[in-house]
């Protein structure tokens, strides 16, 4: 008479995985493998793409804030001159027209530089920039 | 010690022997482990396999703190649950797959007889208690060792030997 532990235990005592567990495990090691490499890969395409994004936007911030410095330059580099352009005359009458147009082309010429230096370096506080 | 010579083939870059390593002392544990929830052989293949993919993603973290064997359980006792939730509920050790699986296993060396026999006492074994259940099929798959079933269930020794006391006396009863 077998005993019901010798009964159980050979039941139970046999059960084991397929003879192919591990060549589909190993199988399915690859596969996992490669969509972790694929899902790494998206998630650097991903991030480079958000650089490029992020470094496009604040070269176009830049771009908006030398435009804007530089428009409202010209508009007080302007108004000066038409200030001058109405005072000299009174102030210095022999101020002849050739005279006036080396002045106007020296305050052109200021204009250019600060423009330039305001596109060039455009953390630098000029003194009376706006 | 196997911690340590995982440990040692991580740290020489050697992760799919390490996972080798570790199938191999574990395969059919943690598949009985996951045959004891499910009771349904092709699902315990299926979350044996999941949860030695859970492992080998996990590897590289391993640094012999804990034990594999706890760490292996609670992945295979976790992932069972999971798998029960989103599978039929009915499902039994006597189903023809599992009975099919275990009489071809015991065909060798048992006649037909045998065979009637050990599907007639796996029936027996289907209607205990899921606890009792768990701890029979799993004591007699471990070569009897209250301690590797303890450690796999995640229960007291004292507790696994009380239910296996009271699902052998209730075998008898049901025979």
């Amino acid at each position: 008479m077998i005993s019901i532990d010798d009964r159980l235990a050979k039941l139970f005592g046999s059960i084991d995985v397929d003879p192919d567990f591990d060549v589909r495990l190993m199988a399915r090691v690859r596969a996992a493998e490669a969509d972790r490499n694929a899902e790494r890969l998206r998630a650097e395409r991903q991030r480079a793409q958000e650089d490029y994004l992020v470094a496009g936007m604040s070269l176009e911030r830049w771009r908006r804030a030398a435009l804007r410095m530089l428009s409202l330059d010209t508009i007080a580099a302007v108004t000066l001159m038409m200030v001058l352009a109405a005072a000299l005359p009174r102030v210095l009458p022999k101020f002849d027209a050739i005279g006036f147009g080396y002045l106007a082309a020296g305050i052109a010429a200021l204009i250019a530089i600060v423009a330039a230096i305001r596109l060039l370096y455009p953390r630098v506080r000029l003194p009376g920039s706006l | 010690m196997l911690e340590a010579r995982v440990i040692e083939l991580l740290a020489t870059g050697r992760r799919d022997e390490a996972l080798a390593a570790v199938v191999d002392a574990f395969r059919r544990k943690v598949f009985g482990l996951a045959l004891s929830y499910l009771r349904d052989r092709e699902a315990a293949e299926d979350v044996a396999q999941e949860v030695f993919i859970k492992v080998w993603k996990a590897l590289p973290q391993f640094d012999g703190r804990a034990t594999l064997s706890t760490w292996i359980y609670t992945i295979t006792r976790n992932t069972s649950f999971t798998a029960l939730r989103s599978r039929r509920p009915n499902a039994s050790l006597s189903d023809p797959e599992v009975l099919g699986a275990v009489e071809a296993e015991g065909a060798n060396s048992a006649g037909e007889r045998a065979e009637l026999e050990g599907e007639a006492l796996m029936r027996l074994v289907d209607q205990l208690p899921a606890k009792q259940r768990q701890v029979v099929m799993l004591f007699y798959m471990e070569e009897q060792s209250y301690e590797s079933v303890s450690a796999m269930l995640a229960m007291p020794v004292g507790t696994v030997k009380t239910l296996l006391h009271r699902a052998r006396a209730r075998l008898q009863e049901l025979k």
